[in-house]
């Protein structure tokens, strides 16, 4: 917190006596004054011009210098004047604030002015610079530039360095720190041997090994998947189940390929933009089989992994925005250690960010091919990703295809050959004309045949607003959500008002089940309603559409009774169509029973306009398919296209249309078929292959400011733009890409900053700073700011080689320091701020678990895959959530299904982070609730029980069985006085166990696991 | 650890805690415990309270929170109003609706017809409170109520409304108002925690763990789970199957006498915290039992509350569970019931949940004034929002729905210095627009603070550089209706 960072600020500024009635020396404006100004005056003060009184900016202080303030005149300035005046009216801060500087402060504000009152910008908003190293007065301690920088500042404040930790602690700690878990008894006497003969060259291999273990990448992913609000389940009301865990397994595979800083945010934040062009061209629900273009995409589901808003009372629109404000919410604290939820609402208060700023770096993000109501599984745009295994098989299903392809191409010739004659054929029929406007087509009755259920309006069927024509229910009965079907037409409005092209509704006032195709608000909208209201497919075209010009819609489902089942298409394209309601549920198979009417609904005005060629079909149609029904030619206009000025749309539907005549001579309807035999199968794999969901660029329009943030009060549009008080964003085309190169530009003041606290956190249980989310004026220069600064450079000289780093702060003296204390010293240094020791903090509670499941041989060190369960997830009905993933309270904790509203109870009392939002700060508490678990959970008694046993194989006597637990469990080897100890307890548990060794056993491991010694990082 | 075994039973806390006595320590800090400091561990395994509060005297020393998830319907539960019977199916006039939003739900209906409430009304008690035929068991005490008609919010779908009353934002994140008193108050008690939450098995809801989560509050003040239909009334009380009570007891000490020797050796005072939070764990194996076993009750109360009181996890039951909390000394009780969503069918829905509910909410209130406890305990009614004036779906004489509601409701209160007998607030003649004296939730929830001898806006949580409160940037204590 801010206050204590000022109150060891304050320790730094030394007591001197001065004439110049100066208690406190070399005040420095960012350490010491900038935090007394942000906490006391920018409320009113600050960069909100809307809030300012008085026109007065204390965060700028050009214009309050000879006014409020006199440079080297504390008594003449009336900034200290109203601050110790005693009148209600005139001291500052105002009364009614309740803000009061203590008598501390306001000194130092003196005391800064009659120093000349020198000012600079805010610490973390000025770019950090290599400094020469500082010397120190023991020059054999440091073994490189971190230790240099501690053993100057221990020098300065007269402390020494503890000694090295015992060599097997240290060999826990490094584990515990680099893997998340411990190492056993054998490693951490090998290490201790090895120490002995040479410390440093010990240090370095051992923490080679460690993080070349694939245990190092997740572990880390533990707190990027934090800071990536990753969850198994949507969130928000409904919390309905989602896959992404590939993008987890990405996480894992580029930590431990270590995969450098700036390249894994560039990937994240716009690896949709960096696929190479010949694989661009991707739809949302593809199998993108090019490795690296699948990965980038991949990738982006760090901006996928928001929760997602749904269900019946859900708005899009403000969905939509509450998606792109976490999106650039997050990327602003995760990179810039930068909270901009402030700027939602007006201007900040007390950092340089302006209401309109908000808007400009939130441009970056709105602008996803989203429909801002989630789907289960996955949500729009999404891509398959399938495993190593299913893409073994899937290779060899489209070697299948291939092979099916190319036998057809095989008999290319003689099929071109019978097409020419059979175009020449078709191109016989009389052609209609066609002009807008003109009602006389007629349907292209010779195309996309196959599995054509029902036909109705062949020939145009004028609507005239009035009148409604009822057809049987057989059509409808096709489409029920457990079945494939395409519901394909052609529409023509007469009118923009609201009307109902054709439906079919059952219980009109209830569940209205049937289908609905609607002309509303200028947009087309189709609906599959299971029971209304909360169970039904709705997809609407993103753009409106003009009266008096034909469009053509599908409307497909593949059967699997889910909001990913379905798809829509507007001419020809699945992108111009959203889906603004993907809801099913379980009465998903219920297709209703009433009649088709054509023209009309219980809801909506009747159809003015034309309607044609309205089929349904018993499979889901290819895209190929749709493109062909949406060319509004007949196949004999389209044969009359020279061959060479064909499209590739126009070749393809008129060899479909070839493919699917009755005149295709025998031998190829056989090559046809089996090759649509082995694309189907191709097909099926491919949808039972994992999704994850990525980012797709939509077209560009807009961003508008929200006025007072809220998502339809629409203000000025913005420019998409970085915040001015930071580098200006690079000279390219200002869009994701641009940001990240922008972020990771060695200029930039905050990320390497912010990413350097960050990693310092997880190894040291903190950071420099206590907020790693704010970076802002609020937070104050931290102790060791000129460490964290060497850090930065020198992280960005690495080329952002995150092992290396790491490395380098592990490999330190600093990090090898014993972590004890003398009394004295905890009490005046809780935190270990001067880092005059080494680190010592509970770890967090994924390491607890994994540390105990280790230590008992029960882990199942399977890295990746889909989420286990440990116990049944229920759903917000209280039942039981039925999930398509394993049982297991084995595997390490990251792989434990994420419910985003209720994690795992063993979990959501042990401070994991809400992963509703961005969390970047490490919560640390200590509960009873947390004792109960590691106590009582049945994974922590069932390693308990198996610890034992592997205690009783791992040595012969008693003595070394408990030794070998101890050691293994608190990484020291016991006392004799400790030894002594645990065969009291080891003889008194038997006796209460009435001589069950097993359970005397159990219970001894139950108090081991369950030290403190055992849960702390020492 | 077994509710039945012998052993336990015949243990009293204080038993427990002299059996641990080799375990505790005298400290400095056990002043910061309510209990007396024998019986305190050398660090408070609660939290103690922000130094300083309560600001001024509190009236109430602790809240017993009913809250009723879905949005009751205030037109059939306790807003008459009379006006209705003519418009009973008729449209809603253009004008009462004006341009007001309501959810994706009742898109697409193209009628908004009015329905007057199926449920005759009277007033009751000295004071005359109206209240209709659904709860007659609760009119008989409306002299001790104090309703607040004119209730807004600004939420309209249930995850959002509920967060909203609950943390004072819509968005997920921040503390919840029984959080806010943990860490404003601290709790009485060392061997419950200072925030309990109490969900009912009936009634599918929107109800979540996070809805009485800390937020970004420490999680030691997040409300804990008791009772509900887990197996066990706090998660994992019990001791796994090969650890008996008697071995639990010893392995709690020598986990305590090893963390001690450890302590100095490493001189970590966080150690004693440690130590304090497995005393406390094992306090609560003895002292979760003891509660949840409800056969000290004489049968008059079991009877004043209702015959489901002997069933865990129905609303008696946890009511007469709130009772023995606040008895405890727990600070914060929030008893969670869901079910009154009720857009279609709501007349069977109704009367289900009113006749869950009626007696146990009378019982609650003659329970704790009888025993003294109604003086300092603040007893709060009331859901996210309310329903509207008019039909969701189809309407039938006794067969329709009510949408969400949010721009006038109806909750109530009682006891510790809020004015019995009293109503404040009124909606105009539809129940729609709150036309006389509104209370916005963060006004509601300033109230409670100042109840609890807390200024709203001085309970604040440094986050992010600014000071996060629960009544956001808003909040008015409403002094009105405050005897």
């Amino acid at each position: 917190m801010p206050s204590q960072y000022f109150i060891f600020g304050i320790v730094r500024v030394c007591c001197v006596v001065s004439l110049a009635s100066s208690v406190y020396a070399d005040v420095d404006f960012n350490r010491d004054v900038r935090p007394i100004l942000a906490d006391n005056c920018f409320e009113c003060h600050g960069p909100d011009a809307e809030s300012r009184e008085a026109d007065l900016r204390l965060d700028a202080l050009e214009e309050a210098m000879g006014w409020v303030i006199e440079p080297g005149k504390s008594n003449e300035s009336s900034l200290i004047e109203r601050l110790l005046s005693d009148a209600p009216d005139a001291v500052m801060p105002p009364p009614h604030s309740k803000r009061r500087p203590t008598k501390k402060q306001i000194q130092i504000l003196k005391d800064w002015i009659d120093q000349g009152a020198e000012y600079e910008r805010h610490w973390a908003f000025a770019a950090p610079i290599t400094r020469a190293l500082p010397k120190t007065v023991n020059a054999n301690w440091p073994r490189n530039p971190i230790d240099s920088f501690v053993a100057s500042h221990l020098d300065a404040e007269s402390l020494k360095p503890r000694h090295d930790a015992e060599p097997r602690v240290l060999a826990r700690r490094l584990s515990l720190a680099l893997t998340g878990l411990p190492i056993l008894p054998n490693e951490g006497n090998a290490f201790a041997d090895d120490f002995q003969r040479n410390p440093d060259q010990a240090i370095s291999s051992l923490v080679d090994k460690l993080l070349a273990s694939e245990a190092y990448g997740e572990h880390r992913a533990w707190y990027w998947m934090d800071a990536a609000r990753y969850a198994d389940t949507n969130g928000y009301q409904a919390d309905g189940h989602r896959v992404m865990w590939p993008w987890r397994d990405w996480l894992i595979r580029n930590l431990n390929a270590n995969l450098p800083f700036d390249k894994l945010t560039e990937q994240m934040l716009a690896g949709d933009l960096m696929i190479p062009k010949e694989h661009q061209h991707w739809q949302s629900a593809d199998w993108i089989a090019d490795d690296r273009s699948r990965d980038y995409l991949i990738a982006t589901g760090f901006l996928r992994n928001h929760r997602y808003d749904t269900g019946s009372g859900t708005i899009p629109a403000e969905s939509k925005f509450e998606n792109a404000a976490d999106r650039m919410e997050t990327v602003a604290t995760v990179w810039m250690g930068m909270t901009m939820l402030c700027a939602r609402c007006h201007t900040h208060k007390y950092d340089p960010i302006e209401n309109r700023e908000y808007y400009e770096l939130l441009s970056f993000f709105d602008n996803v091919r989203e429909a801002g109501s989630a789907l289960k599984l996955a949500s729009h745009p999404y891509i398959h990703t399938p495993t190593q295994k299913e893409q073994a098989r899937l290779k060899q299903l489209q070697q299948a295809t291939d092979a099916a392809d190319a036998a057809m191409l095989a008999a290319e010739s003689s099929i071109a050959e019978a097409q020419q004659k059979w175009e020449s054929k078709v191109a016989d029929v009389v052609r209609v004309p066609l002009e807008e406007g003109s009602v006389t087509r007629s349907a292209p009755k010779t195309r996309v045949t196959r599995g054509l259920k029902f036909h109705y309006a062949e020939t145009p069927l004028h609507l005239d607003g009035n009148t409604s024509i009822e057809k049987p229910n057989d059509a409808i009965a096709l489409c029920a959500g457990n079945r494939r079907w395409t519901i394909s037409f052609w529409f023509r409005p007469e009118s923009d008002k609201g009307a109902a092209i054709f439906s079919s509704v059952e219980e009109p006032e209830r569940y209205r089940q049937g289908i609905q195709a609607d002309w509303v608000n200028g947009k087309i909208r189709v609906r599959h309603v299971c029971r209304w209201v909360n169970s039904y497919i709705e997809f609407e075209s993103a753009q409106t559409l003009r009266v008096g010009k034909w469009h053509h819609v599908t409307f497909r489902c593949d059967g699997r009774m889910q909001g990913i089942a379905y798809s829509a298409s507007i001419d020809g394209s699945d992108d111009a169509m959203l889906c603004t309601h993907p809801v099913t549920n379980d009465s998903a198979d219920n297709a209703g029973k009433a009649k088709l009417v054509l023209g009309g609904s219980p809801f909506l005005a009747n159809f003015s306009g034309d309607l044609r060629d309205l089929r349904f079909y018993d499979r889901e149609l290819n895209v190929s398919e749709v493109r062909s029904l949406a060319d509004a030619r007949t196949i004999n206009e389209i044969a009359r296209v020279p061959v060479n000025n064909r499209t590739h749309a126009e070749r393809e539907t008129l060899r479909l249309a070839f493919l699917e005549d009755d005149s295709l001579p025998a031998y190829l309807r056989e090559l046809y078929n089996a090759r649509i035999a082995a694309h189907a199968k191709l097909d099926e794999a491919i949808f039972q292959s994992p999704t994850t969901m990525v980012m797709k660029e939509g077209r560009t329009k807009h961003t508008q400011i929200r006025l007072a943030g809220v998502f339809n009060s629409l203000g000025d549009k913005v420019a998409t733009d970085t915040p001015d008080f930071l580098p200006p964003l690079p000279q390219e085309h200002p869009n994701r890409l641009a940001l990240a190169h922008w972020l990771t530009h060695p200029d930039h003041p905050l990320t390497a900053r912010v990413a350097v606290n960050r990693i310092w956190q997880t190894l040291w249980g903190r950071g420099f700073t206590d907020s790693p989310e704010n970076f802002g004026t609020q937070t104050g220069e931290p102790l060791h700011a000129e460490l964290l600064d060497w850090l930065a450079t020198e992280y960005v000289r690495l080329g952002w080689d995150t092992k290396a780093l790491i490395k380098l702060i592990v490999t330190s003296r600093t990090y090898r320091q014993s972590s004890d204390a003398s009394e004295a010293m905890w009490a005046s240094d809780p935190a270990n701020r001067h880092l005059a020791r080494g680190p010592r903090f509970r770890l967090p509670v994924h390491t607890v678990r994994d540390q105990a499941l280790f230590l008992s041989g029960l882990l199942d060190n399977t890295v990746g895959g889909p989420p286990v369960i440990i116990d049944d997830v229920i759903g917000q009905n209280g039942k039981i959530v039925k999930l398509p993933y394993e049982m297991s309270n084995h595997r390490r904790t990251l792989y434990t299904f994420w419910k985003r509203n209720s994690p795992h109870p063993m979990l959501a009392v042990f401070d994991v982070a809400d992963r509703n939002q961005c969390e970047v700060r490490t919560m640390r508490t200590n509960t009873p609730l947390q004792a109960l678990v590691t106590l009582n959970e049945p994974g922590f008694a069932a390693s308990a029980k198996d610890l034992s046993e592997r205690a009783q194989q791992a040595a012969q006597t008693e003595p070394e069985q408990l030794g070998w637990l101890w050691h293994a469990c608190t990484g020291r080897i016991p006392s004799d006085e400790e030894l002594r100890q645990l065969q009291t307890i080891r003889k008194d548990y038997l006796e209460i166990a009435d001589s069950n060794q097993s359970q005397a056993w159990t219970a001894l491991c139950n108090v081991l696991l369950n030290l403190d010694a055992t849960m702390t990082l020492e | 650890m077994g509710t039945n075994n012998q052993d336990n039973v015949s243990l009293s806390r204080r038993g427990i805690l002299n059996g641990l006595g080799g375990v505790m320590a005298t400290g400095a800090l056990s002043q910061l415990l309510c209990r007396p400091a024998a019986e305190a561990a050398a660090v408070p395994a609660n939290p103690a309270g922000i130094t300083g509060f309560p600001e001024f005297p509190a009236k109430a020393k602790r809240v017993i929170y009913l809250f009723q998830a879905g949005g009751p319907s205030q037109i059939d539960l306790f807003d008459h109003k009379p006006l209705l019977e003519k418009w009973d199916g008729k449209d809603l006039p253009k004008s009462v609706m004006g341009g007001v939003k309501f959810t994706g739900m009742v898109n697409g209906q193209s009628r908004f017809p009015v329905v007057a409430s199926r449920w005759k009304f009277a007033r009751h008690g000295k004071c005359g409170a109206w209240v209709s035929e659904l709860m007659p068991e609760f009119a008989k005490v409306v002299d001790d109520v104090c309703f607040i008609k004119s209730m807004t919010t600004t939420q309209v779908d249930h995850d959002a409304a509920i967060t909203y009353i609950q943390t004072g934002h819509q968005i997920a994140g921040r503390p919840t108002i029984g959080a806010w008193a943990a860490y404003g108050l601290g709790s009485e008690c060392d061997d419950l925690p200072a925030f309990v939450a109490l969900r009912t098995k009936e009634g599918g809801s929107f109800l979540i763990d996070r809805h009485w989560g800390s937020g970004f509050l420490p999680s030691r003040y997040q409300g804990i789970r008791i009772g509900g239909s887990d197996r066990e009334p706090v998660q994992y009380l019990s001791n796994p199957e090969s650890i008996s009570d008697a071995m639990r007891r010893r392995t709690i000490a020598d986990i305590a006498a090893l963390n001690r020797d450890h302590r100095q050796r490493v001189g970590d005072p966080e150690i004693d915290t440690r130590i304090a939070q497995f005393e406390m764990a094992a306090r609560m194996q003895m002292s979760v039992p003891e509660l949840a076993d409800f056969s000290d009750e004489p049968a008059h109360i079991l009877d004043l509350y209702g015959p489901d009181v002997r069933e865990p996890g129905t609303y008696a039951y946890n009511a007469l569970m709130a009772r023995r909390l606040a008895e405890r000394g727990v600070r914060f009780v929030q008893l969670f019931q869901g079910g009154w969503d009720q857009h279609s069918n709501l007349p069977k829905q109704i009367e289900q949940y009113s006749a869950y509910s009626d007696r146990a909410n009378a019982a609650l209130i003659q329970d704790l004034k009888q025993r003294g406890m109604l003086d300092d305990t603040l007893v709060i009614w009331g859901g996210e929002f309310g329903r509207t004036v008019f039909c969701q779906g189809k309407l039938t004489k006794m067969s329709f729905g009510r949408e969400h509601h949010h721009l006038g409701f109806t909750m109530w209160m009682a006891g510790a210095g809020v004015k019995p007998g009293f109503t404040y607030g009124q909606t105009d003649e539809w129940s729609f627009h709150t036309v006389e004296n509104p209370v916005p939730v963060h006004d509601m929830n300033a109230t409670v603070l100042h109840q609890l001898g807390i200024d709203h806006k001085h309970l604040t949580y440094r986050l992010q550089g600014r000071d996060f409160r629960l009544t956001d940037l808003a909040g008015d204590v409403v002094k009105e209706i405050l005897s």
